[in-house]
């Protein structure tokens, strides 16, 4: 008994040792996950351990998304994720307080016609943390054959009950549904954070919610909007333009987009503060955001990238897409899908985010 | 006689000679020591890595000083204000001094009320492109001695003595920055990279030069950018804008030559002249507060520490923490109306039913929760088997099949179901040792059966009750995935917004505050438990 | 169980609802487990019953999702990353489960021993201390241990979950072990200290075969609050440590695929059968100790 002790205590106490200090040697990047995810594994990560150049290997992690987790790492010197993938507010927050490293923009790839990557960015770029990812989108979408006669065009079609009728499928946090509800409002695109930013507008924005409050179904995990529309459940539904996309391209599902009154998010990469892979992750970063890199993500997915010159290379590449399909009609920045959308303002929802949503959780539980 | 009294108070002895009593003392203590010595280790192992930690996480719901490092100078005026009309210059300059420079940071302790506002430190602007010298020393006489520098000079000396391979070497000297900076700010993830240079080739003797002026100008410069986007942080959940406020007034800041500040502020931002954000500062000036629980539920300070309610749009935690009662309480009534019948079944049927039977209770028991979970998904969702059932049973029409999920209802149900098991348990416990003689005997002295199960049988179940009852609501009242997963619009309760504050908004103070509450509310339940069963008697299945 | 000859019709109604309430509520808690199986063997992507399945069509069926979840990702209609991470997270489980259940064991059976002697001062206040964890709620323990083990550097290691994991089975071995203290007869380790045997000996000689069930049950009762916690995980755990429950939880917010279905089925088959084990066991000690099940 003693000796079998002895040696369970042996084994486990050095299979712990073995574990924890196992070195990281890879560069780790955190992200969403899905076919995102692996849109980024192939045009980035395994472009980069591919390549005879850089060789360097990187890992993809799924996170939930918030900083909490990367404020802890960084304020107990416990750094287990070199890069993050984040969304246009945690970018701002994060390197507000200190969380990200600041990066040296000059080291990154220019354009093919020389314009720096700041510049070629088509949002202006908040700071010195980020390196820039895609545009996505919230929009709306339906399946073919769903309604006789007239089919939804604009995102007010969307909020209209009694001409296009059945459940709608929305998102269980208050993001673009209050761009979207002043859109469908009247409110011009270019308009809508000037009205946000009164207590009236926020106000008329959920006088418009109030009137599917009643045929609204909810989802919180990307893939539920499609379930929804595809059995019918919902007779339309707010979705990820990329998620919808990945239905249409692949499953070839008779999805149709509604772009009208698309709202966009900016994703960006950021490198995690005091990493001890820092000159890995910036390599990495470096490759990930270089115009080639950026435009072979749309092989994979309908996300936006958000360089201008990388969507001139997919331009002039169609077909794109790794099935032979032409991506540009699927991306959601291209002009003829932005003539009436909003870029979802981050310093706006930075302010406005927590109280909007208190009223949305009070909303929906109502 | 005499001898005989002598023996009688004689202490009795043991074989060795030692009196018994002294002896069986020792022997007492002994057994006590060695209980003592074996509870320890377990003790000791509880209180480091659970009570610590949870009171730890308790006290942040109080603990406001993040902001009280930010806004020194101006907290220590701001009562002179009479919170009512726009402050003026004096206040104004307060703030300047405390948004937009680092001076604050050079005095050490300056939380809150130790500052002194007459000390002209704190009005000194440190010129950007320097000379940093004299200006620090003016703030700070102290960083003119050696003795203020060593402290700092030991940490790099010491991460240069480290051995190790190249890399490991380049982290614990990148550690070591952010430890200088954790030495000199409240700030754990600021990198004092300037400092840290000059420092190496420091002799420890020579009196510090302007560059080493320059390098804590730089560091602290860049801390105090990151320590403003943190307090900012906090101060938009205060009122929402002084994020954005904060932000901009640093960049315009720099424009600002000479006073007066009042004026040029409101220039850059012209909420700066809304009262109202004057007023939202005063809340914020206890560097210990009770702020926290006041939202959590929904209630806060106006500008004269009175409580009041927060605006009706943000009004949304006294509304979850009934929803979360509410759901507690009828996950617990349906468990126990669920439970009984099937307790009492399994209580009085011949063994090798009830056995198989148990297994049928049991099972779910030992399956994974989040299994579970994904079952009742399968079961409930709109095309799921039981709206498929009763379409296809003609009970209802394609289009109105039930939403079951990702509502209140759907959280009642899969709660139910995994919690049941904790209802049966206990009450089958106590029915299995009640006797069914009792009940023949008062069917024998003429009670009808259910008078004779109302006053004879259901009495002597009432502690298997309690039991039940309490510790299904105490798991229910702080339940936490299942409403996450299966909540949707209507179903999240106080133990999700513990979780999106911790994890999303960052709001730790909000969240240890309702954290607090829930745990003072389940240790009341535990205590009551205490007194009904007792937490010896606990047993599991 | 059955009725009296004698029973009035009323009695009789009230006999059928109590029977149809125990058969609905046996029926609710297990059906929901037995449904997961069939679809995880669906070819549709979609958690449900297609009309192939129903109409017993083969094409209907396939293995796609248990080939997704032992890292087999040769199928070309996969839309999301295809690793090995199902492997890894159950491997990862059990390894935090088993040494966190060792721990737990060992610590809980010093504290009933301790517990259990007759002259422990503040008996009840240290029982009360070792049975919290089972009380405070997952998610304020969760936030707890997160903020101090970053203090500890804890955070995203495994000793950090291991300690956590610990944390919470350490009630449960204390409960079940002191429970069968409760009847334990101190003479018989005099009896043995009195024989000349020292106090480790005597532990593992005369204590522990006579505790071993209570210590069984309270070790398995630690796994399995250990292989099925995923909210501390979620909090305290890094990328690397993955772990089955965690694998689920981000399938399920993610990606809901029947790949979480076959992962369900493989546990729900896992536990019917530990129970059985259980179950037979139990027969087969009573048997052998001359109760026959009455």
């Amino acid at each position: 008994m003693k000796n079998f002790i002895r040696t369970i205590t042996a084994a486990a106490v050095m299979a712990m040792i073995g574990f924890v200090g196992q070195a990281v040697a890879e560069v780790t990047v955190a992200s969403w996950g899905g076919a995102y995810t692996m849109s980024q594994q192939k045009a980035y990560a395994d472009t980069f351990s591919n390549s005879p150049l850089v060789g360097g290997k990187a890992n993809f992690i799924n996170y939930n998304g918030g900083l909490g987790e990367v404020r802890t790492q960084v304020e107990s010197g416990t750094i287990k994720w070199d890069i993050v993938d984040v969304l246009p507010h945690e970018a701002r927050v994060g390197c507000d307080e200190g969380l990200f490293e600041e990066l040296p923009r000059d080291v990154f790839a220019k354009a093919p016609d020389g314009t720096s990557m700041d510049e070629d960015i088509m949002v202006p770029v908040p700071n010195d943390c980020v390196a820039p990812q895609i545009f996505w989108s919230y929009m709306a979408f339906y399946k073919k054959g769903t309604f006789s006669g007239a089919q939804p065009s604009t995102i007010g079609d969307f909020f209209d009950v009694k001409k296009f009728p059945g459940k709608r499928g929305i998102h269980t946090w208050a993001n673009a549904l209050i761009e979207m509800a002043l859109m469908a409002d009247g409110v011009a695109a270019g308009d809508v954070y000037k009205v946000m930013d009164t207590k009236a507008g926020i106000d008329r924005a959920f006088a418009k919610l109030d009137t599917i409050k009643d045929h609204v179904v909810f989802w919180s995990s990307g893939a539920k909007p499609l379930e929804f529309v595809s059995s019918g459940e919902a007779s339309m539904a707010l979705a990820y333009n990329g998620r919808v996309g990945a239905a249409i391209l692949s499953e070839g599902a008779p999805f149709v987009p509604v772009w009208d009154g698309q709202v966009l998010e900016e994703e960006w990469l950021v490198m995690v503060k005091g990493t001890p892979n820092y000159d890995e992750a910036l390599r990495f970063m470096i490759h990930a955001s270089a115009p080639y890199q950026q435009a072979g993500q749309g092989k994979y997915i309908n996300y936006g990238p958000m360089r201008k010159s990388a969507l001139d290379i997919i331009k002039s590449n169609e077909p794109w897409f790794h099935t032979g399909v032409n991506i540009m009609e699927h991306m959601p920045n291209t002009d003829e899908h932005m003539k009436n959308a909003v870029f979802a303002n981050p310093a706006w929802w930075a302010d406005n985010g927590d109280s909007i949503s208190e009223r949305f959780t009070a909303w929906m539980g109502k | 006689m005499a001898s005989n009294a002598s023996t009688v108070s004689q202490p009795l002895l043991t074989a060795d000679g030692t009196p018994l009593k002294v002896s069986l003392k020792r022997s007492m203590r002994r057994s006590k020591l060695r209980a003592i010595g074996l509870v320890l280790p377990p003790l000791l192992f509880l209180m480091l890595l659970f009570i610590i930690p949870i009171g730890n996480l308790l006290t942040r719901s109080v603990d406001d000083r993040l902001i009280n490092y930010q806004m020194p100078l101006t907290f220590s005026i701001i009562e002179k204000w009479d919170s009512q009309t726009l402050p003026d210059e004096e206040l104004f300059e307060a703030v300047y001094y405390d948004l937009g420079t680092i001076n604050k940071f050079l005095i050490t302790n300056n939380t809150g009320r130790e500052v002194n506002p007459d000390d002209p430190g704190w009005r000194v602007i440190i010129p950007k492109r320097g000379p940093y010298k004299e200006p620090i020393l003016k703030i700070n006489p102290l960083w003119g001695e050696v003795e203020t520098w060593m402290p700092l000079s030991r940490i790099v000396h010491n991460s240069l003595e480290y051995e190790g391979s190249k890399k490991e070497k380049r982290n614990v000297e990148k550690r070591a920055q952010f430890d200088i900076c954790s030495y000199l700010t409240p700030l754990t993830n600021a990198a004092c990279s300037r400092l840290f240079k000059v420092l190496k080739n420091w002799d420890q003797q020579s009196l510090p030069d302007e560059k080493f002026y320059k390098a804590l100008y730089k560091d602290l410069s860049s801390a105090h950018k990151f320590l403003t986007g943190k307090s900012s942080t906090r101060m938009n959940y205060e009122k929402p804008g002084w994020k954005s406020l904060v932000n901009k007034s640093r960049r315009g800041f720099n424009k600002i030559k000479n006073p007066p500040y009042k004026e040029a502020m409101i220039k850059i931002e012209k909420r700066w002249g809304d009262v109202n954000v004057w007023q939202s500062l005063v809340a914020m000036k206890d560097p210990f507060t009770s702020g926290y629980y006041l939202n959590a539920f929904d209630r806060k300070y106006d500008v004269d520490s009175n409580v009041i309610m927060q605006p009706e749009e943000r009004q949304v935690y006294v509304m979850l923490w009934w929803r979360t009662l509410l759901l507690s309480l009828i996950v617990t009534i349906g468990c126990l109306l669920l439970a009984y019948p099937t307790a009492h079944l399994l209580a009085t049927l011949p063994l090798k039913y009830s056995n198989l039977l148990m297994i049928c209770v049991l099972m779910p028991f030992w399956t994974s929760l989040l299994v579970r979970i994904v079952a009742w998904m399968v079961m409930l969702q709109q095309e799921g088997v039981i709206n498929d059932v009763l379409v296809s049973g003609g009970i209802l029409s394609d289009e109105n099949r039930l939403p079951m999920m990702y509502n209140f209802t759907g959280t009642v149900i899969v709660m139910i179901q995994i919690l049941l098991p904790f209802m049966i348990l206990p009450i089958y416990s106590v029915m299995k040792g009640i006797p069914p003689s009792y009940m023949r005997a008062a069917q024998n002295l003429g009670a009808t059966p259910s008078l004779a199960f109302l006053k004879v049988y259901m009495p002597q179940t009432l502690p298997g009750i309690g039991a039940g009852v309490i510790l299904v609501f105490i798991v229910a009242i702080g339940y936490y995935i299942t409403p996450e997963l299966v909540g949707g619009k209507d179903g999240k309760l106080i133990g999700n917004m513990v979780a999106y504050h911790m994890q999303k908004s960052l709001n730790w103070g909000l969240a240890a505050a309702m954290g607090t509450v829930l745990l003072g509310a389940i240790l009341i339940l535990y205590w009551v438990y205490d007194k009904i069963v007792g937490i010896d008697n606990m047993k599991l299945a | 169980m059955a009725l009296p000859i004698y029973a009035t019709p009323l009695q009789r109604l009230w006999h059928f609802t109590y029977l149809a309430i125990c058969a609905f509520v046996l029926f609710f808690l297990v059906m929901p487990l037995i449904a997961v199986i069939p679809i995880s063997f669906s070819s549709s992507p979609f958690l449900e019953f297609t009309p192939g399945m129903l109409a017993f069509d083969p094409e209907a069926f396939s293995l796609r999702w248990y080939r997704i979840l032992i890292g087999d990702c040769s199928d070309p209609g996969i839309t999301t990353v295809c690793t090995d991470r199902w492997i890894i997270g159950a491997q990862n489980s059990l390894f935090i489960g088993i040494i966190a259940t060792f721990l737990a064991t060992t610590l809980g059976i010093m504290a009933s021993l301790g517990l259990s002697r007759p002259h422990m001062p503040y008996r009840k206040a240290i029982m009360a201390v070792m049975i919290s964890p089972l009380i405070v709620p997952l998610i304020i323990t969760a936030s707890g241990v997160f903020f101090f083990f970053a203090k500890l550097n804890l955070v995203a290691t495994y000793a950090g979950l291991i300690f956590a994991h610990t944390v919470l089975g350490l009630p449960f071995v204390v409960i079940t072990v002191t429970a069968t203290l409760v009847g334990f007869d101190q003479n018989l380790t005099r009896a043995g200290a009195s024989l000349g045997g020292g106090p480790l000996r005597n532990f593992f000689k005369i204590q522990m075969p006579l505790i071993l069930p209570g210590v069984i049950s309270g070790a398995l009762f630690a796994f399995i609050t250990s292989f099925d916690e995923v909210v501390i995980v979620l909090f305290v755990g890094g990328p690397e440590q993955v772990t089955l429950p965690r694998q689920m939880w981000s399938g399920i917010r993610q990606e809901i695929s029947p790949t979480i279905l076959s992962a369900a089925t493989i546990l729900v088959i896992i536990s019917i059968l530990l129970l059985t084990t259980v179950e037979l066991l139990r027969r087969r000690t009573e048997r052998l100790r001359g109760v026959t099940p009455s």
